[in-house]
């Protein structure tokens, strides 16, 4: 009975043993290492929550407050990121590279270029590659291709790898012909549907050229049988010259769509290099 | 016999009244009605700026809903091209609008799928209200 009574008091002592020994899953370090995984797994909302409680514990760690801004920057709340990022760094007086970094891309997001330009001038944070890199960024993304050439060539022969990309990409921009508008709607006025043709957009070009010359036909053809007193005349060519003048506003937006296309095509290949560099 | 029809008609009206629906429930599919938000040529149709748009906007609504309507949709563009023309007359005016429609007319030929993005729903090629530099018209 007494050994009995022993091993009881030890099986009751015995649990009290796990709540002294068992460890505190929200002090600092678990909580550091619970951010860093929703951080490193994606879950970059959840990753901002944790970081957010981890700064609240330890005010003024420039870690924690730049995983904030990132976090919120990849989970795209560019706003929210912005806001946190003046109301911790309102003098721009960053000790972190990384914190630099976020700046720069949450101002290029918010198409703040001549605000990243001027912070480029003054940060000694960047070294020369990677200032060239952001101020060649700042240049394409604002379509200022000559400027952005002008800046390469003053580097020539040898600039640095990173911006071997944007070197093509400017090379390719300006072997570009773009179509001009004026020409293509002369074209279409000339003959219905070479404007179109011109912009690359020949079957768009062939259907005009039907229409417009079919209409007309029609047009002739009911007023040599009835005259001027012939309603389907009148319908005819009121079509006819509907079409004609459509085809001339078609030539046009022809031209302004290659354009605009060309254009987006250079500026996806630019956001994919912008991207690529600081994930 | 006659009192049997008798008992049958005052049952059914009777009946009548126990299947027919609430005043509650009336009210209810009322609403729900008013629900459904009409459709952004309809609305350009009843909202027009000036009587030959008026006209413009009546002659598309009445051969979409009376003409078009009775057929399959062949059209290869969303919007359709008569939804397209009332879009481009109400927003661009009538001159503008009505050329647009013309070259929007002559582009509807479904050989040139390379040129646009496909609607997954519709399977039709996406062409929005466009102006002469390619800027969209919201």
């Amino acid at each position: 009975m007494k050994i009995l009574n022993k091993i009881s008091l030890i099986l009751f002592v015995l649990p009290c043993w796990y709540p002294i020994s068992a460890q505190n899953l929200f002090n600092e370090s678990n909580s550091r290492k619970y951010a860093d995984y929703l951080f490193a797994s994606g879950d970059f909302k959840l990753a901002a929550e944790e970081f957010e409680r981890l700064n609240f514990l330890h005010p003024g760690n420039d870690t924690f407050q730049t995983r904030i801004i990132q976090s919120y920057r990849k989970a795209s709340n560019y706003e929210f990121a912005d806001i946190r990022l003046n109301s911790f760094y309102p003098k721009l007086n960053f000790s972190l590279k990384e914190t630099a970094f976020e700046y720069l891309i949450i101002q290029f997001s918010q198409d703040r270029f001549n605000q990243s330009k001027s912070f480029l001038q003054s940060t000694n944070l960047l070294n020369k590659d990677e200032k060239l890199f952001f101020h060649l960024s700042a240049d394409l993304f604002s379509a200022e291709y000559e400027q952005a050439a002008k800046k390469l060539g003053d580097w020539s022969p040898e600039f640095p790898a990173t911006v071997h990309d944007y070197h093509q990409i400017i090379s390719d921009y300006q072997h570009i012909h773009f179509k001009k508008q004026l020409l293509a709607g002369g074209l279409s006025a000339m003959i219905p549907g070479l404007g179109q043709s011109y912009a690359g957009y020949w079957k768009d070009g062939v259907f005009a050229f039907l229409f417009t010359l079919s209409s007309a036909y029609q047009s002739y053809r009911a007023f040599n049988k009835g005259g001027i007193k012939s309603p389907y005349a009148w319908i005819y060519g009121a079509l006819g010259t509907g079409f004609y003048v459509g085809n001339i506003y078609g030539a046009v937006k022809s031209a302004n769509k290659y354009n605009f296309n060309k254009k987006k095509e250079i500026n996806n290949r630019i956001e994919k290099v912008f991207n690529s560099y600081y994930p | 016999m006659r009192i049997f029809i008798i008992i049958l008609f005052l049952l059914s009206s009777v009946l009548q009244y126990a299947i027919a629906q609430s005043p509650d429930e009336i009210e209810c599919l009322k609403s729900s009605f008013e629900l459904q938000t009409a459709l952004p040529y309809e609305k350009h149709g009843t909202e027009s700026n000036s009587a030959i748009e008026l006209v413009f906007n009546q002659v598309f609504i009445f051969y979409k809903v009376f003409i078009s309507s009775q057929d399959y949709s062949s059209c290869s563009f969303h919007p359709s091209c008569s939804e397209y023309a009332i879009e481009a007359i109400h927003k661009q005016g009538v001159v503008k609008g009505v050329f647009n429609t013309f070259d929007r007319l002559t582009r509807c030929n479904g050989l040139s799928p390379e040129h646009y993005h496909i609607h997954r729903e519709l399977h039709a090629l996406e062409d929005p209200l466009r102006n002469m530099r390619y800027e969209n018209i919201k």
